[in-house]
């Protein structure tokens, strides 16, 4: 966070947006983006993602701040000035033009000749292995396929930029995942600079360069994909991105790159430094389920007694519900054969110091 | 068609509904196709019967008929009276068409960005004119012609068709910008073709469909319409319809009846293409 | 996927730069182009019919044409007759006055008082060739016509002397203004709006009632249907709603006059049958303009029915409720809404009809457009046009606030 990086190819500084006279949905937005990056702006419905996208695309104007795109501000350049490539959630693909007509608007807006369209919309075709089907509506297309040609169109113009908002959320699980490594593919072969926006976190996390964590109009973290994830900066992201164990306890001690603390439960754990947080604190401390082992965990590592309530069995993994004494539940995910002793009814879990992540008992 | 397996707990908890009951319901239906079949006969045989009787070759209108002839449409296609009538009917038929289509899409691509009472308001008076009484709106236009010297024009007519055509242009075309998905003009912008480009390659191909049956109600309307050229229109003026309704009032000639065959057939060409087109157009979208 | 189809090549970047063209400060959403249409309908559609509409209660042609008079008799005390200074008045102004201006206000003022027509246009004759008005000498009313010394005539003159009146619109109510002024009811020998409204009330009730009672059948039919046969009801349906009205009220005349095809086939099995004439009257009336409304009543109907799930009824009788039953208390509160907007749709286009009734119908069984169009064409009385329009319109306005909210109600209740 923090001010924009100057030399990045997309700035956004300090914008601000609200709808008519209401309270602002983006509220002091800093983001840089860098040539040929894959950013994805992640967070929950109504976080402003799109709202951002769009003062990005130029559909929505700026309330307040500038929006600079290869060191020029178009805040207040109309959209078809911008040259900014769009692919919208609905694809948006014209229903009176056929996928060759529609790839081809884009070139024919910028006047290129006929046989250089020709050619052009032959390519693309080709890269999107839809050769076939140059000449048939978009209602004939299946919807990954009219999800391509929509790419494809936000491409064929070459765009410095490319805006994607929830592009693969109208597709069926497998073929997200497919369109998914399509679309990695065409930002690799490409080069181009990709803002994602979607509320899906596993298609964040295995797409993207960067990943920024909307909340509210507001961006809670960016970052890479791993360290979104190991170091979540509130808890919001913790809970936000992948599965937590949430532990509330109070700080006995803070020293060098640790922290000790007494749970509620009466238990004393061991969890990573944070600053601002001393001895007398409250703390709530996040632990991924996946970080919690039956087998005593490398030193320096805490001990939780639990009992095993339940396991669900996923085939990759193995899902068990444990209770706490006294003290809520607690989710472990293992991913190894289980062996019988897990099943039994007392079971004693461990947890590394550096997989316990603590935070202000009242911060969000 | 009680299907009552699951719901009937009990042995007699549906006793009623075994087969007699089927049987019952089965009887009604064909009681209400008779009853159907009769009403359609009432609604057709007024728009059938002019057919045959316009050709008809006896003067008088007696059943059964002996024998066929041509000889009232030639008499209407050979009678200058009747000749200008219906030149004059498309004339104003395709003026008031091009008014009324312009202004009612105009004002249904004005009202797209109205919500609330406001476009209430606005929509009601621009379909104000279905439902003020045809002598009423046209006794107001001539109140206000004669004073603009425009009774016995065409342009008088032409205006006045066009104020009865365009509430049926900003319903159809309402309807097809409603199923319009503005996306699409946001997908066009950011192509970089500018609102008026993105007007003439997205907007307007994908609410076609809605604008020409829109066009084609005008231009029914104007055809058929005789009330306003009653009060608007001189005797150089003479519509069909108009000089139908002065022929009907004397006596109804087998002439009369070949002119009502004419604008009758042409009504329902038109008519049923703008069903197709709606069809065909409804049936692109998925 | 090779790179080299990856590469798109150089594309040429959007022409304007920065500059802006005049496109760029379109409105979005294009609002200003409400402009033509609205003010075309307020041009020629909305002021029009409000300018007509005020002729119920603006009346200039008695003022402009007698503007001394009218000022002089507001003194009168209508006891007796007026004094001098009235009659002196009167005199100056059929003395200044155009005759074609005279003629309009004598035949509005014969309106009020039968016989003033002729009263004024004699007057108006003697004056102008009497050789006192040159000698400026005195007029005596009463020598140029007794009447004058009948108050009535005065009373007349003395109850329009401001430009607006009440008058038309009291009279499409049978109402007046006697020689004192107040409102009273006119002679039921003259009572005939009344009647015309309760008439146009009455056959567009009648003709709502049948139409709802056929397009209850015909719609259930029609939504109950396979796809074939309900395409064939559609088309059954749709044909004569796409035909012209015109056309279909002379197709009826053709049908129901005497010697018309109701007679001929009556006579294939009775050849002694004298002939039945259902037009020029009530019953042809109510046979034509449920013909011409059906469909109105209908496609909506149809709309509301094919919307009512199946399921609704086979959970009713799954519940053990009987066919009547479920009728009553399952289909028709679901169909309630269609019923209410046909009603309403029918009922508001019969009470504006006039082809229909003009031709199918006698004299009788002519609604209210007929007298309003009469009163323009015939008499020229726009006054009394503009008060039954008014008359009108008030009915519409009356049905749609009522019917409308209820119509939506039971609409939103589903
Ligand atoms: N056109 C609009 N008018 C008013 N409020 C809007 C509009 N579009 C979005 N909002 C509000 O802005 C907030 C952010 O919306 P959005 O950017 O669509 O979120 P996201 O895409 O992250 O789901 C929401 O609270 C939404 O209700
Ligand atoms: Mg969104």
């Amino acid at each position: 966070m923090g001010g924009a990086d100057a030399g990045a190819y997309v700035r956004v500084e300090n914008v601000w947006k609200s709808y008519g006279a209401g309270t602002p949905v983006i509220k002091n937005l800093n983001l840089s983006v860098a040539k040929g990056e894959f950013l994805t702006l992640l967070g929950p419905s109504g976080s402003g993602k799109t709202t951002t996208l769009m003062m990005l695309a130029g559909f929505e104007q700026v309330s307040g701040g500038a929006i600079v795109l290869g060191g020029r501000d178009i805040s207040s350049v109309p959209p078809y000035r911008r040259g900014i490539g769009v692919v919208f959630q609905s694809y948006a693909l014209f229903p009176h033009m056929t996928v060759a007509e529609n790839l081809a608007y884009p070139l024919t807006t910028r006047g290129l000749g006929r046989a250089e369209i020709r050619e052009r919309v032959a390519a693309a075709l080709q890269m999107i292995r839809m050769s076939d089907f140059a000449s048939r509506y978009p209602a004939k297309l299946s919807g990954g396929q009219q999800q391509r040609v929509a790419v494809a169109r936000a491409m064929i113009f070459r765009p410095g930029l490319i805006l994607m908002d929830e592009p693969l959320g109208a597709l069926d699980r497998q073929l997200r995942e497919e369109m998914q490594r399509e679309i990695k593919d065409l930002h690799d072969l490409t080069g181009a600079t990709i803002v994602y926006v979607t509320h899906d976190q596993s298609e964040a996390l295995s797409m993207s360069d960067r990943i920024a964590v909307f909340n509210k109009g507001r961006i809670e973290q960016i970052g890479s994909p791993q360290e979104v994830y190991r170091n979540p900066a509130t808890p919001f992201v913790a809970s936000f991105i992948g599965e937590t164990n949430w532990l509330a306890g109070t700080v006995v001690s803070a020293g060098e790159g640790e922290l000790k603390a007494r749970l509620s439960s009466g238990e004393e754990v061991l969890c990573r430094s944070k600053d601002g947080l001393k001895a007398g604190d409250e703390v709530k401390i996040a632990v991924r389920p996946e970080n919690i082992v039956f087998d005593r965990a490398p030193e320096p590592a805490s001990c939780l007694k639990t009992k095993t309530l339940d396991l669900t069995y996923l085939g990759l993994c193995t899902r068990i519900r444990l209770a706490r004494e006294n003290a809520g539940e607690l989710l472990a995910v293992v991913s190894q054969q289980v062996p019988g002793g897990y099943a039994k009814e007392a079971a004693e879990v461990w947890f590394s110091r550096d997989a316990a992540i603590p935070f202000a008992a009242d911060a969000t | 068609m009680p299907s009552s397996a699951q719901a009937a707990d009990g042995p007699d908890a549906m006793a009623g509904y075994s087969r007699p009951g089927v049987r019952r319901l089965w009887n009604w239906r064909v009681l209400l196709y008779v009853v159907c079949a009769l009403i359609c006969v009432f609604l057709i045989v007024p728009v059938l019967v002019i057919f045959p009787l316009s050709f008809n070759a006896s003067e008088y209108f007696s059943f059964p008929i002996k024998s066929y002839s041509l000889r009232w449409y030639a008499e209407f296609f050979g009678d200058p009276k009747w000749q200008a009538a219906l030149w004059k009917s498309l004339q104003i038929g395709v003026l008031s068409t091009i008014v009324s289509t312009f202004l009612g899409t105009a004002a249904s691509l004005g009202m797209r960005r109205l919500s609330g009472p406001l476009r209430a308001g606005v929509l009601a008076v621009f379909l104000a004119p279905l439902v003020v009484p045809l002598v009423v709106s046209a006794v107001g236009l001539f109140y206000v012609f004669a004073r603009l010297h425009l009774v016995g024009t065409v342009t008088g007519i032409v205006i006045a068709h066009s104020i009865l055509a365009i509430p049926f242009v900003v319903i159809t075309v309402t309807a097809a910008l409603s199923k319009f998905d503005p996306v699409l003009e946001r997908a066009g912008l950011s192509l970089g073709a500018g609102p008026v480009r993105v007007f003439f390659t997205v907007t307007l191909p994908a609410i076609r469909a809605g604008v020409v049956s829109g066009a084609i109600f005008a231009f029914v309307t104007s055809w058929d319409e005789v009330v306003a050229v009653i009060f608007i229109a001189t005797a150089q003026q003479f519509t069909i319809p108009r000089l139908m309704w002065s022929g009907v009032r004397e006596n109804i000639s087998p002439t009369l009846l070949a002119a009502a065959v004419v604008i009758t057939a042409v009504s329902l060409c038109l008519m049923l293409c703008a069903a197709l087109i709606r069809r065909s157009d409804g049936g692109a979208e998925r | 996927m090779t790179s080299g189809v990856a590469d798109f090549g150089h594309v040429p970047p959007l022409p304007g730069g920065q500059s802006r063209r005049w496109t760029d400060y379109l409105p979005s959403g294009m609002t200003l182009l409400l402009l033509p249409p609205v003010l075309f309908v307020l041009l020629f559609f909305v002021g029009p019919i409000l300018l007509m509409l005020s002729r119920s209660v603006y009346d200039p042609e008695i003022v402009d044409a007698l503007p001394r008079s009218v000022i002089a008799i507001g003194k009168w005390d209508r006891t007796g007759l007026p004094d001098a200074t009235v009659k002196r008045a009167l005199v100056e102004d059929l003395q200044a006055a155009p005759a074609d201006a005279v003629g309009r206000a004598a035949r509005r003022l014969n309106s009020f008082r039968p016989g003033f027509n002729s009263l004024l246009t004699k007057t108006k004759q003697s004056i102008d060739d009497a050789p006192e008005a040159a000698a400026g000498q005195a007029v005596q009313l009463e020598e140029i016509d007794p009447r004058w010394t009948d108050a009535s005539y005065w009373a007349a003159l003395a109850n329009n002397t401001s430009s607006l009146t009440d008058a038309y619109l009291l009279a499409a109510i049978d109402k007046k203004r006697n020689t004192q002024g107040e409102i009273v009811s006119v002679e039921s020998s003259q009572r005939i709006y009344w009647s015309i409204i309760g008439r146009t009330l009455m056959i567009s009730l009648v003709t709502t009632i049948i139409c709802l009672v056929l397009a209850f059948p015909l719609a259930y039919g029609i939504v109950a249907a396979g796809p074939r046969l309900k395409l064939t009801l559609l088309a059954f349906v749709l044909l004569p709603f796409w035909t012209s009205l015109l056309v279909r009220s002379v197709a009826w005349v053709v049908l129901l006059q005497r010697e018309g095809l109701v007679t001929a086939t009556v006579r294939i099995f009775d050849p002694d049958f004298a002939g039945l004439a259902l037009v020029h009257n009530r019953a042809g009336v109510y046979i034509a303009m449920v013909h011409t409304l059906l469909p109105f009543a209908v496609l909506p109907l149809y709309a509301v029915m094919g919307n009512i799930p199946r399921s609704l009824a086979q959970a009713s009788f799954s519940l053990g409720a009987r066919p009547a039953r479920t009728f009553f208390r399952v289909y028709l509160p679901q169909a309630a809404p269609g019923l209410y907007a046909s009603g309403l749709l029918v009922f508001i286009s019969a009470i504006g009809y006039y082809i229909t009734p003009a031709l199918v119908g006698g004299g009788q069984d002519q609604l209210l457009s007929y007298y309003i169009a009469t009163f323009v064409n015939a008499t020229v009385n726009w006054g009394m046009a503009a008060a039954l329009s008014i008359v009108l319109i008030l009915l519409i306005v009356v049905l749609l606030l009522a019917f409308y909210p209820l119509m939506r109600r039971s609409g939103r209740a589903l």
